[in-house]
């Protein structure tokens, strides 16, 4: 039986399909491609940083450099990088069906989002941009002197990839179960991609709003958040985080989706509480809306909006803790073995946890006042975007690599990277943490003597974290070619993906599969 | 500045205002609230990696079986510890942001890339905020162009500097000394070299410096 990757094998038969799997593995080559671009401006900032002065770059290329990291990194791969990838190739399999609801749709997605990057390399070209990937006014609007209107069309235009992608997949999961998929059936990935899916769809939006109110004030001088024109900079900010902070949720839900799938099959144990995992994606979709302002409890917002949004930091806290403590609980009297996708998916728990714990820290406004703005911010949010997030993404490109090409990777080779990026990660950003608390600002092209000894070790960090990112690049492409060949069920996993071959034939499904029963029906054994 | 400062090895902050202890109480508080979790997780997780790794002896009868409702203490605990910190962390931050009445104001102007100061006494200054101790000061903030950020690490204190209207931030230092000020908030290509210092005196240094309004050399400001 053939293949999806045998069906068609010309450049155009891959340019203008239809198939989700296909479209999967363009969004897969695309975001890889953004991922070393954004890549590459870190290394360069981490280069700049390892000395005091500023000797490397100058400060407006310094700054050009952490703005491009900052846009590529969130809107050209964390954003898109679980669920245009893993999630389209995955979700209508999961669910026993034979595509995406609108398979056109997905490939103007995929089409919409190659647009958005065109804007972006543009910017670049052009001569880049500096406002901070934030885009805080009226710096961006009245005072930049860079080109923040293509880097803002960029984020525009791919925005609405990230709309047309959640619409499809929220449509496919309602409509497109196969029989006997009950809600309480699905698989905790589809959950994880179908909560994202309502986030991107509700806040994307706001964001394309806000990018039109800061280009119409740049471009026509009418005042919307510049007070000399009349306007009010904090409700920039208000719309922006409004976006901003459920779009931490669009990048973590994924990544959590895919850490239960790999825990409970490496454990060879049905995930713990099930019904509690999929509440706490919900809330966390839910509440995670609620909480933009605890990016403002210094920016001049009233005192008891700070407190009230403090307080929902706080609550939006529980879901994720219910998450850890029921991954750690999948363990006990289970029979785990440490292939390269647990690897990721433990090292993703220990991340998470610390990312999440200093998230705290951030919640308490009043800790917040003295911590905002400086490193330890800087050090959270990668814990949880990079030492989560990524962590996630590469387990479950690992995981399902075989399914995915029907080859195997070298597996010690792909355990020793696993380990050897959680070691670089949290070389890299544990320093900035103390950096934070120490008083160091972020965004600084130069720093104080007194910080340089934490920020080599960040710098060493970054060399081991970028050699450990280089090494699946390069061994999974030759396994793409020379892997040994993978079987349907490589890993004894259970759930609708690991009944079909490896790759799956264009129609996944030759009839529809019934679904009888809970996902994750894994027993665990004692020889 | 000392040899370990020079060569980078210095990890200390000092702690210079009246807040700053209780800030770092709820930060070390938070801390030791991490640590005792994460210690419990990871020991639990390599734990139960141990033990039961593949091929291990351990056994794992009823491994399904119901836990005596072990996910409504984990809900709980947290929500009951997040509660609690949310509260102390409450009273700190109106603390932080309600000043005492009669405060000694100073303006502050913050531009690309400096910070103008104007005390109540006439007497101007760049880039050098002069504060008396052992009083409460209370600094009235604006902005000339984008949105700076006035921050003093050793206050544990910082708040956003806007144009268009006024921010305020207050604090009363308990130690003489010259402390470190940042500006925060990314304002463009020099915003890594828009600080200063901030100088705390003795309440009667401060009163003698203040009615020294001739400008000294170094100090001419705009006109």
């Amino acid at each position: 039986m053939s293949s999806y990757l045998s069906d068609g094998v010309t450049l155009r038969s891959w340019l203008v399909t239809s198939d989700h799997k296909r479209i999967a593995i363009l969004f897969s080559i695309a975001i890889t491609a953004f991922f070393f671009v954004g890549g590459l401006a870190a290394t360069l900032i981490r280069i700049e940083l390892a000395t005091p002065q500023g000797d490397v770059v100058s400060a407006d290329t310094y700054n050009k450099l952490f703005t491009l990291h900052g846009i590529v990194m969130v809107w050209f791969f964390l954003i898109p990088s679980i669920p245009t990838t893993l999630g389209n190739f995955l979700l209508p399999i999961m669910i026993g069906a034979r595509d995406l609801a609108f398979p056109r749709l997905n490939l103007a997605s995929f089409y919409i989002y190659v647009a958005g990057g065109i804007f972006t390399v543009a910017c670049v070209i052009a001569g880049g941009v500096d406002t901070g990937w934030t885009f805080y006014t009226p710096y961006s609007t009245m005072f930049s002197n860079s080109y923040v209107l293509l880097a803002a069309a960029g984020v525009f235009v791919v925005g609405f990839s990230s709309i047309f992608t959640g619409l499809n997949f929220i449509v496919t999961v309602h409509t497109m179960r196969a029989p006997g998929m009950k809600w309480f059936r699905l698989p905790l990935f589809v959950w994880a991609i179908y909560s994202t899916s309502i986030v991107m769809v509700l806040a994307t939006p706001v964001l394309a709003m806000v990018l039109v109110l800061i280009a119409i004030e740049r471009i026509a001088g009418i005042g919307f958040f510049d007070p000399a024109l009349g306007g009010d900079p904090i409700l920039f900010q208000h719309l922006f985080w409004f976006y901003s902070h459920p779009a931490v949720y669009i990048m973590v839900l994924p990544a959590m989706g895919v850490v239960s799938e790999i825990i409970t099959c490496f454990a060879r144990k049905k995930i713990f509480g099930y019904t509690f995992m999929v509440y706490a994606i919900a809330a966390i979709g839910v509440i995670g809306f609620l909480v933009w302002g605890h990016h403002m409890f210094v920016s001049g917002q009233s005192m008891y909006s700070g407190l009230v949004f403090s307080l929902l930091s706080f609550l939006v806290a529980v879901p994720s803790a219910i998450k850890v403590f029921n991954w750690t609980a999948t363990l006990y009297k289970g029979s785990i073995s440490f292939e390269a996708p647990m690897i990721y998916a433990l090292g993703f728990v220990g991340l998470f946890l610390i990312g999440g714990l200093t998230g705290l820290f951030l919640a308490a406004a009043a800790v917040d006042v003295h911590l905002t703005q400086t490193y330890f911010v800087v050090a959270h949010f990668h814990y949880i975007m990079v030492g989560g997030a990524v962590m996630a993404y590469l387990g479950g490109i690992h995981y399902w690599w075989p399914k995915i090409t029907g080859r195997l990777y070298h597996e010690r080779i792909a355990q020793i990277a696993a380990a050897l990026m959680f070691f670089g990660f949290n070389l890299t950003f544990f320093p900035q943490f103390v950096l934070g608390y120490l008083g160091m600002p972020r965004r600084y092209h130069e720093y104080a003597d007194r910080f340089q000894m934490l920020n080599v070790l960040s710098s060493s960090g970054a060399v081991i974290l970028a050699l450990a990112y280089v090494a699946p690049l390069l061994y999974l492409t030759w396994s793409l070619f020379r892997g040994e060949r993978a079987p349907a069920d490589p890993w004894k996993a259970k759930g609708l993906e690991w009944t079909i071959a490896s790759p799956p034939p264009t129609h996944n499904f030759a009839q529809p599969p019934l679904v009888s029963g809970k996902p994750y029906d894994y027993s665990p054994e004692a020889q | 500045m000392n040899d370990q400062a020079a060569n980078g090895f210095d990890f200390s902050i000092p702690s210079a205002t009246t807040l700053a202890p209780s800030i770092d109480g709820l930060f070390y508080a938070l801390l030791a609230l991490s640590l005792f979790a994460t210690v419990a997780i990871v020991a639990a997780i390599v734990y139960f990696s141990v033990k039961y790794r593949a091929g291990s002896s351990a056994d794992r009868s009823d491994a399904h079986g119901a836990r005596l409702n072990i996910e409504d203490i984990w809900i709980a605990v947290p929500l009951l510890l997040f509660l609690i910190v949310f509260v102390w962390s409450a009273v700190l931050y109106a603390r932080i942001f309600t000043p005492p009445p009669n405060t000694t104001d100073i303006f502050i102007v913050g531009k690309q890339w400096m910070w103008k100061v104007q005390h109540g006494s006439g007497r101007q200054e760049i880039n050098e905020v002069h504060v008396p101790l052992g009083v409460p000061v209370r600094l009235v903030m604006t902005s000339q162009d984008v949105i700076h950020a006035f921050f003093v690490p050793a206050f544990r204190l910082k708040q956003d500097v806007l144009p268009g209207r006024y921010t305020a931030l207050w604090f009363q230092a308990t130690k003489a000394g010259v402390y470190p000020l940042e500006c925060s908030e990314y304002c463009g290509t020099d915003h890594a070299r828009m600080g200063g210092s901030v100088v705390v005196l003795s309440q009667e240094d401060y009163e003698r410096w203040a009615a020294q309004t001739l400008p000294q050399s170094g100090e001419k400001t705009h006109s």
